[in-house]
């Protein structure tokens, strides 16, 4: 099931909605808390959005494919930030090597006193989490870049 | 028979739950050493009759989604001309396999092979009784 996305300029955005968790998935979730252990959870699992879905749709609905992200970011005139002027509020991408976005947060905590900003950030459908920049599952790939939207 | 232990199984069920997108799925399931452990364990034909298998129950566990999504990369990428399996069973699938027809021919590929592959092991009983994990699914040997 999907609803109907678009960008500020009406372009489709592609996107899915799931239902369902199974009792394993709620297991394997705690799990996965005892993984990062200075990640805090901030919601239940959830398989209705995942982490474009919070970043870019208010948790609506799961984006899943990069093209419907670029579109958004073009759009919706993102424009990247350098790390040393992130300001929460501020939203980060996560790329494979290849250029594969795959993963987004939003920057909610950053300056002097921290050593890299605090993001919060859906994984997968486990559940939000507050954690470190670099704090994260590595299948989201080693790079990031911050945007800002400028309207 | 190719042996997984209790941790690969959780690894794969915390990749499946993990993934945001088909290439981090593709990603998460490199990372954990499962496939090339497929490919030593198993022949071609054993690998796509356990994809069928898996792929034709219509609901499936996070561990069995991350063996069918580990069992199509395998597949895909096998050294020994497997025959290509359907994909589109699965929700990522197309997507994971036009990342690695892209991955391949941007690639020049060198294949390396690691001696004759291992002969079949007897088999071995799941300890499920003792385990809350589900039983291992036929051709996948659980071991602790």
């Amino acid at each position: 099931m999907s609803i109907r996305l678009e960008t500020s300029a009406r372009t489709g955005i592609d996107n899915h909605q799931e239902t369902e968790l199974s009792a394993f998935h709620l297991n394997w979730s705690r799990d996965i808390g005892r993984q990062h252990p200075a990640a805090k959870p901030r919601t239940a699992p959830s398989a209705k959005y995942n982490c474009h879905g919070l970043t870019f749709a208010s948790r609506r609905t799961s984006i899943e494919k990069s093209a419907g992200i670029r579109a958004i970011l073009s759009d919706d005139t993102y424009e990247e930030v350098a790390l040393k002027d992130v300001l929460p509020g501020d939203i980060v991408i996560y790329r494979s090597e290849t250029g594969d976005l795959n993963h987004s947060g939003v920057v909610v905590e950053c300056g002097n006193h921290l050593v890299v900003p605090i993001v919060c950030s859906k994984w997968g459908s486990a559940g939000e989490f507050v954690h470190g920049l670099n704090d994260r599952p590595s299948l989201y790939g080693p790079q990031f870049v911050f945007y800002r939207c400028r309207r | 028979m190719t042996k997984l232990t209790r941790e690969d199984l959780r690894s794969l069920a915390r990749v499946v739950i993990l993934a945001n997108t088909a290439p981090s799925l593709y990603r998460g399931l490199l990372d954990t050493q499962i496939i090339p452990l497929l490919k030593r364990g198993s022949s071609v034909a054993e690998l796509s009759n356990y994809y069928d298998r898996v792929t034709s129950r219509a609901k499936r566990t996070e561990i069995e989604l991350g063996i069918a999504y580990a069992l199509l990369i395998a597949l895909l990428t096998h050294e020994d001309g497997a025959p290509t399996p359907d994909s589109a069973r699965l929700k990522w699938g197309p997507a994971i396999a036009e990342l690695i027809t892209r991955s391949t021919a941007a690639t020049q590929s060198i294949v390396i092979t690691d001696g004759p592959r291992a002969a079949s092991v007897t088999q071995e009983q799941s300890a499920s009784s003792r385990s809350s994990l589900p039983p291992p699914q036929v051709g996948i040997v659980l071991v602790d």
